[in-house]
């Protein structure tokens, strides 16, 4: 082996400067919090945003360099859109965490900083165009999770979401491993469009492995964006997890798999491929929203609608091109704005102790507390996909994308199961909004609030609303997002080709 | 095909060894040994002195996956040594910086009172 | 004048803005005075830019102003940006101009309600998204408004909460209506998939370019937005949710779901004329419901006992006669009904709506009668109205009713079959609107001694307001003189259906009409189009047609008279006579036992079905032993006991062998 010469070195580091950043920042955040526990309080959430804001700027840096491909990971503008969305979401995160770690007693050093890490992992799912590099940011996203879902050490429901979740999570990352060894024992390589190519070209003649490695991929990445049938997990692990973690859970972990559902998306065979996302989708809408409609609990209600939401995510994935993908970015961001949204309500409402989770200790809340009414009402009809919310826009945009790649069947299942969301959405309005407050005994919901909670719920709403009447630059930015993500497709077959010419001329094709 | 052949017979033969071993189990040894017998920590050997479910302090646990991944460090360490000189400064600076992270990590233990025995 | 097309919307969202910001602080009177004003500035507006468009020649009658572009990457493209034709023009005047008059009396009637502002800010949010609605100059920002109409309709349904009968008719309206907003959004986003674009004018463009290859295309589009249409004007089969409607204050009646909101989807049909033109099998499928309806609604409320109610289904009902007209081609005839019934509808609700405040609120015309002795004012503007909307001549209703009924015969896509539904429910609507007048304003006094305590005419500021519609449901006809009547009397030119020539820019003349129709359908196979525009000019059969109906509806009033009046109980003795008629029609039909039956239980049961299976049984039954009903389930699920994340790994591993499955296949 030789050492690689300096100028690839300064490149690589680069490329992973961003998840660097982050990672660092995290251990900053840790031992801080170690050091000086009695001013954690305000020192870590600070030194959270503070690295955040770092590596935002790292990620915004490197995508400007136009870096060649890295082997084992990519900055182009995909990576760059995709990670600042997840950075956004980590932002949010802990600015919604604040209220919800003071009120329930988990204010310890760890909770940014795992939460931190979680989020580099999922900036390297999406950044990896290479499974080994994929498998371990799904690690480095998975186990700072497990923790984090049982933060709360004190509620037994914690603790039971946390075990569910551990031992699920190394099933389906197990199927992840072995997927990739599959693969790797097919084709001989562990790129994912390389990889993809040399079946497609039939290079080799060992097709049924690859296809079985890639469906055991799939079914891992299935299990963390929670799709029908892998999705029976996600109501138990969201309800028992501290509120903020679910909130993070379902934007980030959701985002992180669709990052790398939509690098391997590609390199699926054709035919059977389109068919099994298609039935996964299907499912996955027509499952989420069926259940949504019966949960009283507004976590377990979350959850559903996150599944649901997800399969309409899919069909972002499934309509492929720049389109689909550009859409399902746009989406990823109009939810995270609206999940948080919801979330960062229900922190607020549950009260100390997470008392008055039921949809029914919401009554006549709206009357008592304008602001929370208003906020949540708006993030509901989002979340149901009414204009001029980004909700709406966001649907519109995977639906046409779906159209005009040709599945009008999917879609008009969309659309309808959609409608049958409404129905759930529009039901948490009306008993805030539409019913008396119930004199009897039970939790009472909560409604006053810190200012900076009070802050983030507006502007989230404010968001919300924005997102859905100026999405026109969101969605050029989202465009260039699905563009990057062509073009280094093309990049990576461009250097398996024979030729092997020295690495900065052959590396620069993928640049600009 | 062929190249997978061999996996094919292991397969079998795994399966085969462990139905072989149940069965073999079952016509050669003996049948039904008392309930008593049947129920204790073990079956052979010295008669158990109380019961073997004691609680003892969680500490042996921390100390214990603690022990664990600081060896995956040291263990991390010998194939590096050995080819510590085709790697070379690259090499080096690479293992500096696992071991600065693993350095973070026991700080913060050391600092969080896990080492500590109260 | 593009300078300040955009101010027409924007008045009403900044009295949105106000009332809802500073409502509650501001003095009621103010806060009234904001919303009535606001409304009235998009009035004044609408106007000027109406006489505007009419001093412009004939053909280049249309205004664009695009405000910004909305979304514009790739593919796709979209603007926020409005349009001022004829039609545009036609709407924002009834809009505005009826919907000030209705905030007016909003004053008067709305005056002891606590939540006084918030009401005006709902309906100033309501007039906005109807304005974006009328003025979009795409289809998805006519999306926009049409779901923030719908939104509002919501609200105000809803708006007095306390009555759960409210709240559960909001959340029924909502819901229906997405059904049919379905319709739309696919149909929507099927014009863009073929069209590659958004806006009407390139849409329209294109297939008036090439009516002979789109028409299957166009066909399955054109069914698709009407699905929208029938959702939000309440056609056979998504009506149900407008009767119980109602429950929302009598102003919300008048302006949301009688006069305007209601039309959004005639005025959707007409505005894609050129679509439904060429697709002559959803134009039929058009007339059809829309003359169902029509007599459908009229039998419903033949029999109803609640004064709303029975305006309620008469407005379905006349809904259907505007979707009849433009299902047979003739599109002016649809819209200028749609604005006659503007008028004499809302004129009927609030006259309704008066009654009501007189009555103490008390809507059961069984204990009403002879009010007209106290509500002198309201009682004559109502019969105005009766008789506007019965078709007797010289009110409103007789130019725009017999101009639909003669369309229905000689438009384009005419039939003998449309005329008698036309002329069946034009007879059913006098006699029930002569029942629904002479039991409230005729006849013995029937209410309560408190009740007659009571009574008094209601405050000038909805009196005049009564008066002022009256006077518009009884000379807005004469905008739209039938050629017959005119060459009859020798009156000028520009006389003669004004109104028609001069929405012609907008919905397309006659001849525009059999054009697109015949290359839809490929040359002459379509001869009743050519029969139809012979029927055109035959003066003799026109009038004697419309002397038919005229005769219908004038005996249809005297009958009611008779059995209400002159012979009070024949009704009742009508209904025993007939049990199984008189109860089906109260019941309406039962169709709302059957939705409830056929859609809405099995959806729920469904719903609980799965939740129960799983999340019950299998974890919350399980993981917390609680203790399961039915034995047979419980031993059932007993033997995956082991462990519950054992069943969740197993549907991983299931899951991964369905997918290595469907990839190997």
């Amino acid at each position: 082996m030789t050492a690689p010469s300096l100028q690839i070195i300064t490149w690589n580091l680069w490329v992973s400067a961003p998840v660097c950043a982050l990672a660092a920042s995290a251990m900053v955040t840790l031992i801080a919090g170690a050091f000086w526990p009695a001013f954690a309080r305000w020192l870590t959430p600070c030194l959270a945003l503070g690295g955040i804001a770092l590596t935002a700027a790292f990620t915004i840096l490197a995508g400007m360099l136009g870096l060649p491909p890295a082997g084992m990971q990519v900055m182009d503008s995909f990576t760059v859109v995709f990670d600042l969305i997840i950075l956004i979401a980590a932002f949010i995160t802990v600015l919604v965490s604040n209220h919800y770690v003071t009120r329930e007693n988990l204010e310890r050093g760890e909770y940014y900083a795992l939460m931190m890490l979680s989020a580099s992992g999922a900036m390297l799912m999406a950044a990896s165009d290479n499974y080994v590099m994929m498998f371990l940011g799904l690690e480095l996203l998975s186990i700072p999770l497990y923790v984090l879902a049982g933060f709360s050490r004190g509620r037994s429901e914690s603790q039971e979401s946390a075990l569910k979740y551990l031992l699920l999570g190394a099933f389906a990352s197990a199927f992840f491993v072995f997927g990739a060894a599959l693969v790797f024992s097919a084709t001989g390589s562990t790129n994912i469009v390389v990889a993809g190519d040399a079946t497609e070209r039939a290079l080799v003649g060992t097709t049924p492995i690859y296809v079985i490695g890639l469906a055991m991929i799939l079914t891992a990445l299935a299990f963390k964006v929670a799709l029908v049938p892998f999705h029976m997990w996600t109501p138990d692990v969201y309800q028992g997890a501290p509120t903020s973690v679910t909130a993070f859970m379902a934007v980030v972990a959701k985002a992180a798999g669709f990052g790398a559902l939509a690098r391997v998306a590609a390199a699926g065979p054709e035919g059977s491929w389109t068919v099994l996302l298609w039935g996964l989708s299907a499912a996955t809408m027509i499952w989420g929203n069926l259940l949504a409609i019966s949960q009283n609990n507004i976590k377990r209600l979350l959850a559903y609608s996150s599944i649901a939401h997800a399969g309409y995510l899919l069909m972002g994935i499934l309509a492929g091109g720049r389109a689909g993908i550009s859409a399902v970015l746009f989406y990823l961001l109009a939810y995270a704005a609206m999940t948080f949204g919801a979330f960062a309500a229900v922190i607020i409402l549950a009260g100390r102790g997470d008392g008055a989770e039921d949809i029914e200790d919401y009554r006549g809340i709206a009357r008592r507390s304008p602001l929370l009414g208003w906020t949540m009402a708006i993030f509901m009809f989002s979340l149901a996909g009414l204009p001029p919310f980004a909700g709406f826009f966001g649907k519109l945009y995977l639906f046409s994308a779906a159209v005009e790649a040709g599945y009008p069947g999917l879609t008009v299942l969309a659309v309808l199961t959609s409608v049958m969301g409404v129905f759930y959405y529009l039901r948490v309005t009306v008993v805030m909004w539409m019913q008396e407050p119930e004199a009897e005994s039970g939790p009472a919901a909560q409604t006053s609030a810190p200012l900076l909670s009070r802050l983030v719920l507006s502007a989230l709403a404010v968001a919300v609303l924005a997102l859905g009447i100026f999405s026109s630059p969101v969605l050029r930015w989202t465009n260039s997002g699905s563009a990057g993500l062509e073009r280094s497709a093309e990049a990576a077959i461009q250097m398996t080709l024979p030729e092997p010419t020295n690495a900065p001329a052959a590396l620069s094709g993928g640049s600009r | 095909m062929n190249p997978y052949l061999p996996i094919l017979f292991m397969l079998v033969i795994a399966t085969a060894f462990a139905l072989a071993a149940m069965a073999l189990a079952l016509f050669v040894g003996r049948p039904r040994p008392g309930p008593e017998r049947k129920f204790a920590p073990y079956e052979c050997g010295i008669e158990p002195v109380g019961s073997a479910r004691d609680r003892f302090p969680v500490k042996f646990y921390l100390v214990a996956m603690l022990f664990i991944l600081f060896d995956i460090e040291v263990i991390f360490l010998y194939p590096w040594a050995v080819v510590f000189r085709q790697l070379g400064v690259f090499g080096l600076i690479e293992m500096a910086i696992f071991l600065g992270i693993l350095l973070v990590g026991y700080i913060y233990v050391w600092r969080v009172g896990a080492l500590e025995w109260q | 004048m593009r300078a300040y097309l955009w101010l027409i919307p924007l008045l009403p969202l900044l009295g949105v803005l106000i009332n809802a910001w500073f409502g509650h602080r501001l003095p009621r009177r103010v806060s009234g005075a904001v919303a009535c004003l606001v409304v009235f500035g998009s009035f004044v507006l609408g106007v000027a830019a109406l006489i505007r468009l009419i001093g412009m020649p004939p053909g280049q009658r249309i205004i664009y102003h695009k405000l910004f572009p909305w979304i514009s990457t790739g593919g796709f493209e979209s603007a926020v940006a409005l349009m001022y034709d004829p039609l545009s023009a036609v709407m924002v005047c009834v809009v505005t101009g009826v919907g000030f008059l209705i905030h007016v009396y909003s004053l008067g009637y709305m005056a002891h309600d606590p939540r006084y502002p918030r009401f005006f800010a709902y309906m100033n949010l309501f007039t906005f998204a109807m304005l974006m609605l009328v003025l979009a100059d795409n289809f998805l920002l006519m999306f926009v408004g049409w779901e923030g109409v719908g939104l509002c309709s919501y609200l105000l349904i809803g708006f007095w909460f306390e009555r759960k009968s409210a709240s559960d008719a909001g959340m029924k309206a909502f819901i229906v209506n997405r059904v049919g907003d379905f319709g739309f959004l696919l149909g929507m986003m099927f014009i863009f998939a073929v069209f590659g674009s958004l806006r009407f004018h390139d849409v329209f463009k294109q297939v008036a370019a090439d009516p002979a290859t789109l028409t299957l295309t166009v066909t399955g589009i054109c069914l698709l937005l009407f699905v929208g249409a029938t959702g939000k004007s309440a056609q056979i089969p998504l009506y149900v949710w407008l009767p119980d409607a109602m429950e929302g204050p009598t102003p919300v009646s008048a302006l949301i779901h009688a006069a305007t909101m209601v039309t959004a989807g005639v005025y959707m049909v007409a505005r894609c004329w050129i679509m439904f033109l060429n697709a002559p099998l959803a134009l039929t499928v058009v007339a059809c419901i829309g003359a169902l309806t029509a007599l459908f609604a009229a039998t419903i409320a033949l029999v109803q006992n609640d004064i709303k109610r029975v305006l309620a289904y008469s407005t379905i009902s006349q809904l259907g006669y505007m979707f009849m007209a433009c299902g047979a081609g003739v599109f002016a005839a649809g819209v200028f009904h749609l604005m006659t019934h503007a008028f004499f509808k809302a004129l009927l609700f609030l006259g309704a709506g008066s009654v009501m405040h007189a009555m103490s609120d008390d809507t059961d015309i069984r204990r009403m009668g002879g009010l007209m002795k106290w509500l002198p004012v309201t009682g004559v503007t109502f019969w105005v109205g009766t008789l506007a909307i019965s078709g007797i001549p010289p009110f409103s209703g007789f130019f725009s009713k017999d101009e639909i009924i003669w369309s229905s015969l000689a438009g384009p896509m005419g039939s003998w079959v449309f005329w008698v539904f036309g002329v069946v429910t034009a007879a059913l609507t006098a006699f029930y609107m002569a029942r629904l007048t002479f039991k409230v304003f005729h006849g013995q006094p029937r209410m309560s001694g408190e009740q007659k305590h009571h009574l008094h005419e209601s405050p000038p500021s909805m009196a005049w307001v009564l008066i002022l519609l009256a006077v518009g449901a009884s000379l807005a006809g004469f905008l739209n003189i039938p050629p017959a009547i005119a060459h009859l009397l020798h009156l000028p030119e520009r006389w003669t259906a004004a109104f028609t020539n001069f929405l012609e820019p907008s919905v397309g003349t006659h001849e525009q009409a059999v054009y697109l129709l015949e290359a839809s359908v490929g040359g002459s196979q379509i001869g009743f189009a050519k029969l139809a525009h012979g029927l055109q000019h035959n003066a003799a059969l026109e009038f004697g047609l419309m002397g038919i109906t005229l005769a219908l509806a004038a005996g249809a009033i005297l009958t009611g008279r008779w059995m209400y009046v002159s012979r009070p109980g024949t009704g009742t003795a009508l209904a025993r006579k007939l049990p199984f008629l008189f109860r089906t029609l109260q019941n309406k039909y039962y169709l709302d036992e059957f939705y409830k039956a056929v859609i809405v239980r099995p959806g729920m049961a469904l719903g609980n079905a799965l939740w129960r299976g799983f999340d019950v049984l299998v974890i919350e039954g399980i993981v917390n032993g609680i203790a399961i009903a039915t034995a047979i389930i419980s031993r059932l699920f007993r033997v995956f006991q082991t462990g519950y994340v054992r069943n969740y790994a197993a549907g991983i591993l299931a899951g991964a062998i369905l997918i290595i499955w469907v990839l190997m296949r």
